[in-house]
């Protein structure tokens, strides 16, 4: 079971056992145990966070008007979370913690390609030189507003070879990142810890459309807009500029008022949008480099030819505003109904993760599948899914263990969403739920056995619908009830699955 | 399903870890029972109850490691312990855990780790979330740049297929370093002055400034020409083309563009490339002549103020070299790479490495075997290829086609309103001025569409149809009046009567056609129709007229339809018809051949097939008898007696009355006649008892003709009258006499003129009339009478004509259009072939008879011979016997007595001879053996 081993990789590694038992060790004490020289990219400090010590690691440093500043990631925090800090906020009454010989995956080697050729990481940040040397640019003052100083281009030069060294030297990562590859051609997203992979965000600031959102991620926008302290990205064609002469001008031109593809489900609140990769390449690579803004899994390796973009939309005066989307393969080998799936971060939190996922199983609906997202999961996809499956399973279980509830509340008898109430209502199996909700039967065990509903008695499984249970369905109905949620229509949707020929399965060019 | 087994062995697997439990697999097809909590007792829920899957809040915090990592998430791996995540997680567990997890947290809360954040998230459970950087922010500024608020939404769902590059216009975007350039240095020095020699017209053409927009179309025409000339231009920047060539290239390429075969189709190195919208914008609107040239997908900033960008050739022209410094220094600046930043793609030059490890660069192209190919595929894909091209280009130059109709239509539209408006500055100078007239000049005339008389001429072929009987009538009768003019002879009415069959088709195709061509309604000149939307009679008429147009059409199909495989072999079919008149032209109806068949036909009229809706109506209306019907009561079988027919008699009364003799016409004598049942007409002739009853206005109406024979008389000075007699025919005397004599019917001899005229008299020779019978072939007299009554039946007027001026004539010859002349000799001829038909018949009849006769009687005399001979020879040998009979006898009757033989022998010769009588017809042989018994009876 790779989770196991997994597991026990993680314990070995640095985990989150581990700050604690260096402070259980070490007591509080005043004298600092480092100094600001001793940081090198790669070691890890504590630092406060939200009024809490945090074991942070050192990705990335540079001059920011005359001061140093750290670009850190917060030990079991999100990578969305890292920052850069000031050096007032590393505690320096706590050890230092060096890179270790063998480290975890979480190392970084040459995650510091950011900004251009301004890599201050002429650190060789490397196992094994874990002391390296201090910053030579220390003495180099900086000017600047832009958090990303300029440096000089003999650093530049050094640094690439410096990454080139380091891919060379871990040949089993390179095997790995090979084989990633090869997947990649197959799906859409990519285990987020290769070596490559910036672990430094590179846009400080993007506006998209009147939102203001910082980005969570890396993103592979031109290296050119990592200078600007604000990107602005058109909210109908997702293009993007670094300057706000060329936005006017261009928003003075651009007559795009909705993505660009046939409308498949339109409601009161929503439109669904599908979009073919291949036929609309700029707009999906667009929305591909701002999705990776938000998504660490995603890549952007390979063309976007191979999917297909279900583009949730909201209305207004102007048109119609990406809310989110999921991208799905053409062809799945492995089953996946969602590829990558996103709300865009001004629009999270109001319900609209659950819609795009229900229309992901409408589309497997009509398809006569059962469909499953891609992994890995993000920690919010995670939940997302989770609160989706709970809900239809819930609504689904509870409905069929009392028929009259489901009369009750679902007053279109025509939806077929929910089972039939004329089957036996005090059996069902997996493979039945499966049939009705399009859901994998994995994920349905995952999910029942999360709710703590498949029980093991007298010698068999059950089902018991415990009273937390219907306490969840009956705060679904009434959500429902209130219009607090918003259901998508199964019969708005007018679509029939794209069948595409070999030949335009063939993505190359 | 393909992943069960592995689902199973998962599980399995999940399942083993979890040492305590002791699950077994679960199959996804086994049905599971749902239970509710309160139907299993609340004991089994806390003891017997496990849960299938262990839980990440389970009871033991040792358990807890391995647990959370027993239910695969999906999440990375290195992830899924990210405390964010772990908190949110474990908040649900408890909720789901409910009482009995809260149990356990507080019995085990001395195992947990991290009691802080347990406690924490214990206490606001909804407060649990994943805090994400922050994006609530608005931008204030956003209303600039999203200002158009117009989007309206179709009803049905939106299909659309133009790509971003088709929606954004020139593709280069200024921005502020452009700006700087314009503002400081392009605005304030270019235009240059046009007046160096160039000339002066045009000058707001030449002296307007650089727009943004038309800075960006150079831009963009710099940039994708120094990208197509020179794509290696990043090695080497300054060695960058040199603004003549460069302008001369765009300028050429933009002239020539259209003159190219395919001018949208461009073509470097044998690749086809992309060609974008704005240039395929602007080769359209050469091709079309048509400027400004805007698709749907340019913006609409509904700001007519910002002027349409001028001609490339013109701009570059104006601002070409200026803006070309400008943006080589930037390119230079640029390394040569583009203006704007371009995403990183793989650099084939760099090695893969390079581009592998690069973050920058995305959107690789994948690689990908290439599928292999048979030539038949090729050359099928080929053909299918040049098809859809084929199919392509029409819908172009169909599309093309529509646009310049559009185009001229536009230009039409524009023409008529400058006419207008001259129209009406014109007329407000008139009336200003004050002059009157000519107002006609002053409305747009309208074109008034020709209607094509198509309808009428169709219907006017059906009603030909409809009255092809009528007409073949009307023509036959033309015809031969034109083929007959006078006394027809038997000769030429063979030929007329031949010549109808040829004739009738051309003369109805005339009579087809003659109709058509005229209107009934004379149309105005359209200038003298006010230009109003009056309702003019001639509008009115035609309305009317093509309502019933189209009703008689309607009427017409139908009844096509119902005549729908119906045709008429019928030549010059008769038509019943109700046709009553009076005679007038025939005077003497005893003259009519068979003019008994007259009066029979007029008595037909009941049984006719035919009869008018009035008719028919007054018929149906009453129950009385009609004329010619003889009634039986159905009671007792009695005869009813007919009585006058008062229907008729009122249904004829317009035509007696405006008959000249009104008060007794043909017609009603006719009636009268069957009333009284005075029959003698069908004796003497109609016109013998007319003549009885109005003599005297016969008498007025008297037809004058020519004298058969004057004579001259003078008288003598004595008073003695003498009468020339030269030249007449030899005459017997008292013929003369007599007709001089004649008294009764002529009162002109009454007067004392002795010239001698013949009169109309015809009544007065009917032979019912003459005293005496006189022998025909003998009479001399009868001779010359009929000489003299010759005249009486010449008619001045053709048969035709007599037809026209009589349609209703009660000749029942007229009926079929037949002369009367005709008719008789028709009639007598087939009167004649029908008696000599009968005669050769009964002749026949009775040759075959007698030849039947003969023959028989033949047969039988041979029979009789044959029997006699067979007869004489059996007699021959029945003597013989007898002879040797008698012998025999004699010997017998020498032995016994010969008389009770010949008594035991006399009944069964009886009956022989009956049975030989009955089939000597069939003549068996048998009967011949038989009959040979009988002479000996015979002779006994």
């Amino acid at each position: 079971m790779p989770s196991e081993e997994g597991k026990q990789d993680s314990s070995a590694s640095p985990s989150a056992t581990t700050p604690i038992k260096i402070t259980d060790q070490e007591d509080q004490s005043d004298e600092p145990k480092f100094t600001e020289e001793e940081i090198v990219i790669g070691c890890k400090v504590y630092v406060t966070k939200d009024n809490e010590l945090r074991l942070a690691e050192i990705l990335q440093q540079h001059m920011k008007k005359g001061k140093r500043v750290y670009y850190v990631h917060y030990q079991e925090f999100n990578k969305r979370l890292d920052e850069w800090i000031s050096t007032d906020r590393i505690n320096y009454n706590r050890a230092l913690i060096f890179p270790e010989v063998k480290t975890d995956k979480k190392d970084d080697k040459k995650d510091n390609k950011s900004k251009k050729k301004s890599s201050k990481q002429k650190s060789k940040n490397d196992k094994s030189t874990p002391m390296s040397q201090q910053k030579s640019e220390t003495g180099t003052p900086q000017p600047g507003d832009s958090e990303n100083a300029e440096t000089p281009g003999g650093e530049d030069e050094m640094d690439l070879d410096n990454l080139n060294v380091q891919g060379l030297k871990r040949p089993g990562e390179e095997v790995n990142r090979e084989d990633e590859i090869k997947k990649l051609r197959t799906s859409g997203s990519m285990i987020q810890n290769h070596s490559e992979v910036s672990k430094v965000r590179n846009l400080s600031c993007i506006i998209l459309g009147e939102h203001i959102i910082e980005p969570w991620y890396f993103s592979s926008y031109p290296i050119e807009l990592t200078e600007e302290d604000e990107i602005y990205i058109c909210d109908f064609t997702l293009s993007y500029f670094g300057s706000k002469k060329q936005f006017e001008r261009f928003r003075s031109k651009c007559s795009m008022k909705h993505p660009p593809g046939n409308e498949i489900y339109r409601d009161s609140k929503v439109s669904f949008w599908e979009i073919d990769g291949r036929k609309q390449r700029t707009w999906c690579r667009n929305l591909c480099l701002l999705s990776k803004l938000f998504l660490d899994h995603k890549t952007l390796y390979y063309d976007v030819d191979p999917f297909l973009f279900y583009v949730m939309t909201i209305k207004s005066d102007q048109g119609h505003h990406v809310v989110g989307y999921f991208s799905k393969e053409k062809e799945s080998g492995d089953g996946y109904n969602v590829a990558c799936i996103l709300t865009l971060p001004c629009y999270q939190k109001m319900g609209f993760g659950k819609l795009l996922i229900q229309f992901s199983y409408m589309l497997s609906n009509v398809e006569n599948k059962v469909g499953s997202p891609e992994k890995p999961l993000s920690d919010l996809g995670l939940l997302s899914y989770r609160a989706f499956w709970t809900d239809t399973l819930v609504k689904l279980l509870v409905e069929r263990n009392n028929p009259t509830l489901y009369r009750k509340n679902n007053p279109l008898p025509d939806e077929d969403t929910s089972p039939p109430p004329t089957s036996n209502s005090s059996e069902i199996t997996i493979e039945e739920i499966s049939a009705l909700t399009c859901m994998t039967t994995t994920d349905i065990l995952h999910t029942l056995t999360t709710l703590q509903i498949l029980r093991y008695y007298k010698g068999q499984h059950i089902i018991v619908i415990t009273d937390q249970i219907m306490a969840i369905y009956e705060k679904l109905v009434k959500k429902v009830k209130e219009k607090k949620k918003h259901e998508l229509d199964p019969r708005k949707l007018k679509w029939t699955p794209p069948s595409f020929t070999a030949n335009q399965l063939r993505f190359g060019w | 399903m393909a992943i069960l087994p592995a689902k199973n062995s998962g599980n399995a697997k999940q399942h083993a870890s979890g040492a305590r439990f002791r699950q077994r697999k679960i199959s996804v097809k086994q049905p599971l029972s749902i239970y509710k909590q309160k139907d299993i007792p609340a004991n089994d829920i806390n003891n017997e109850l496990e849960p299938s899957q262990v839980n990440h809040l389970s009871a033991s915090g040792a358990q807890q490691q391995r647990d959370l990592h027993s239910i695969e998430t999906g999440v990375d791996k290195n992830e899924e312990d990210e405390v964010h995540l772990q908190q949110v997680i474990n908040a649900a567990q408890r909720a789901l855990m409910g009482s009995k997890s809260e149990e356990n947290s507080k019995s085990s809360s001395s195992n947990k780790k991290d009691s802080s954040s347990t406690n924490e998230t214990n206490d606001s459970l909804p407060s649990v979330y994943i805090p994400t950087p922050d994006a609530s922010k608005i931008w204030p500024e956003a209303h600039k740049y999203y200002n158009d608020n117009f989007f309206q939404e179709p009803e049905s769902y939106i299909k659309f297929s133009a790509t971003v590059e088709d929606t954004i216009g020139v593709e280069y975007n200024m921005d502020e370093i452009d700006e700087k350039f314009i503002n400081e240095i392009l605005d304030k020095e270019y235009p240059k002055p046009p007046a160096i020699n160039k000339k002066s017209k045009n000058t707001e053409e030449n002296l307007r400034k650089c727009s943004e927009l038309e800075f960006e179309i150079i831009c963009d025409k710099l940039e994708k020409t120094i990208e197509e000339r020179q794509p290696f231009l990043s090695m080497d920047p300054t060695n960058i083309l040199s603004y003549e060539e460069l302008s001369s290239y765009i300028i050429d390429e933009y002239n020539n563009s259209t003159k190219l075969n395919n001018p949208y189709v461009q073509s470097s190195g044998g690749n086809i490339k992309y060609i974008s919208t704005t240039v395929l914008k602007e080769r359209l609107s050469k091709e079309l002549k048509y400027e400004p040239f805007v698709t749907i997908f340019d913006k609409n900033n509904g700001n007519s103020s910002i002027k349409e960008p001028r001609s490339i050739p013109k701009l570059f022209a104006l601002f070409g070299k200026p803006i070309y410094e400008h943006w080589k220094s930037r390119k230079i600046e640029r390394k040569g790479k583009s203006i704007n930043p371009m995403l990183k793609f793989e650099d084939p030059n760099a090695n893969e490495k390079d581009n592998d490890n690069d973050p920058y660069v995305c959107f690789r192209r994948r690689e990908f075997r290439q599928a292999r190919k048979t030539r038949r595929a090729d050359t099928l894909g080929a053909e299918r290829i040049r098809l859809l091209q084929k199919s392509l280009y029409k819908a172009r130059s169909l599309i093309l086609g529509v646009a310049q109709r559009e185009i001229l239509k536009l230009q039409n539209f524009e023409v008529e309103n400058s006419i207008f408006k001259l129209r009406s500055e014109g007329k407000n100078l008139k009336r200003i001025v004050g002059v009157k007239g000519d107002d006609y000049l002053y409305y747009p005339h309208k074109r008034k569409k020709i209607i094509k008389p198509k309808e009428e001429e169709e219907e006017i072929r059906e009603n030909a149809k409809k009255k092809l009987d009528n007409k073949r009538r009307l023509d036959s009768r033309e015809s031969s009046s034109s083929a007959m003019p006078g006394t027809a002879t038997i000769g030429t009415n063979a030929v007329n009567k031949d010549k109808n069959g040829n004739i009738q088709p051309q003369a109805s195709h005339a009579n087809e056609t003659a109709p058509s061509s005229t209107q009934p309604y004379v149309k105005l000149p359209p200038s003298k129709i006010p230009d109003m939307e009056l309702v003019t009679v001639s509008l009115v008429l035609k309305e009317k007229n093509e309502t019933i147009k189209r009703a008689v059409l309607d009427k017409l199909r139908k009844r096509k339809e119902q005549d729908k495989g119906y045709v008429n072999f019928t030549d010059d079919p008769h038509e019943p018809s109700f046709n009553i008149s009076t005679n007038d032209n025939v005077k003497e109806s005893k003259h009519i051949p068979y003019s008994s068949i007259a009066a029979a036909n007029l008595h037909q009229i009941n049984t006719s097939n035919y009869i008018s809706e009035n008719l028919k109506k007054l018929l149906e209306e009453s129950k009385k008898p009609l004329p010619g019907v003889k009634t039986f009561r159905g009671s007792n079988g009695e005869l009813i007696p007919s009585k006058a027919f008062p229907h008729i008699s009122s249904l004829l009364q317009d035509k007696i009355n405006n008959s000249k003799f009104n008060n007794m016409s043909y017609i009603a004598q006719l009636l009268n006649n069957i009333d009284s049942n005075n029959f003698s007409a069908y004796n003497s002739g109609y016109a013998h008892q007319f003549k009885k009853s109005n003599p005297h206005e016969f008498d007025e109406e008297a037809n004058l003709s020519e004298p058969i024979f004057r004579i001259r008389k003078r008288l003598n000075r004595v008073g003695q009258m003498f009468v020339d007699r030269r030249g007449l025919i030899q005459r017997p005397d008292d013929e003369i006499d007599s007709f001089l004599n004649f008294d009764d019917t002529e009162d002109n001899d009454k007067d004392e003129d002795k010239d001698v005229e013949m009169k109309d008299s015809e009544e007065s020779e009917s032979p019912t009339n003459s005293s005496s019978i006189l022998n025909v072939y003998d009479s001399k007299i009868d001779t010359i009478k009929r000489l003299d009554s010759n005249w009486k039946f010449d008619n001045d007027l053709s048969e035709g004509q007599r037809g026209i001026l009589d349609p209703f004539s009660m000749d029942p010859s007229k009926l079929n259009s037949i002369s009367d002349d005709t008719q008789s000799i028709r009639f007598g001829s087939m009167l004649l072939s029908k008696s000599y038909g009968l005669l050769r018949e009964a002749v026949q009849q009775r040759q075959q008879a007698y030849i039947q006769q003969a023959k028989m009687r033949a047969l039988q005399q041979q029979q009789l011979a044959n029997r006699l001979q067979q007869q004489q020879l059996q007699q021959q040998q029945q003597q013989q016997q007898q002879q040797i009979q008698q012998l025999q006898q004699q010997q017998q009757q020498q032995s016994s007595s010969p008389q009770a033989v010949s008594v035991s022998q006399t009944p069964r010769s009886n009956g022989d001879f009956v049975n030989s009588q009955r089939s000597s017809m069939a003549g068996s042989p048998k009967v011949q053996h038989k009959a040979a018994n009988s002479p000996p009876q015979k002779s006994q």
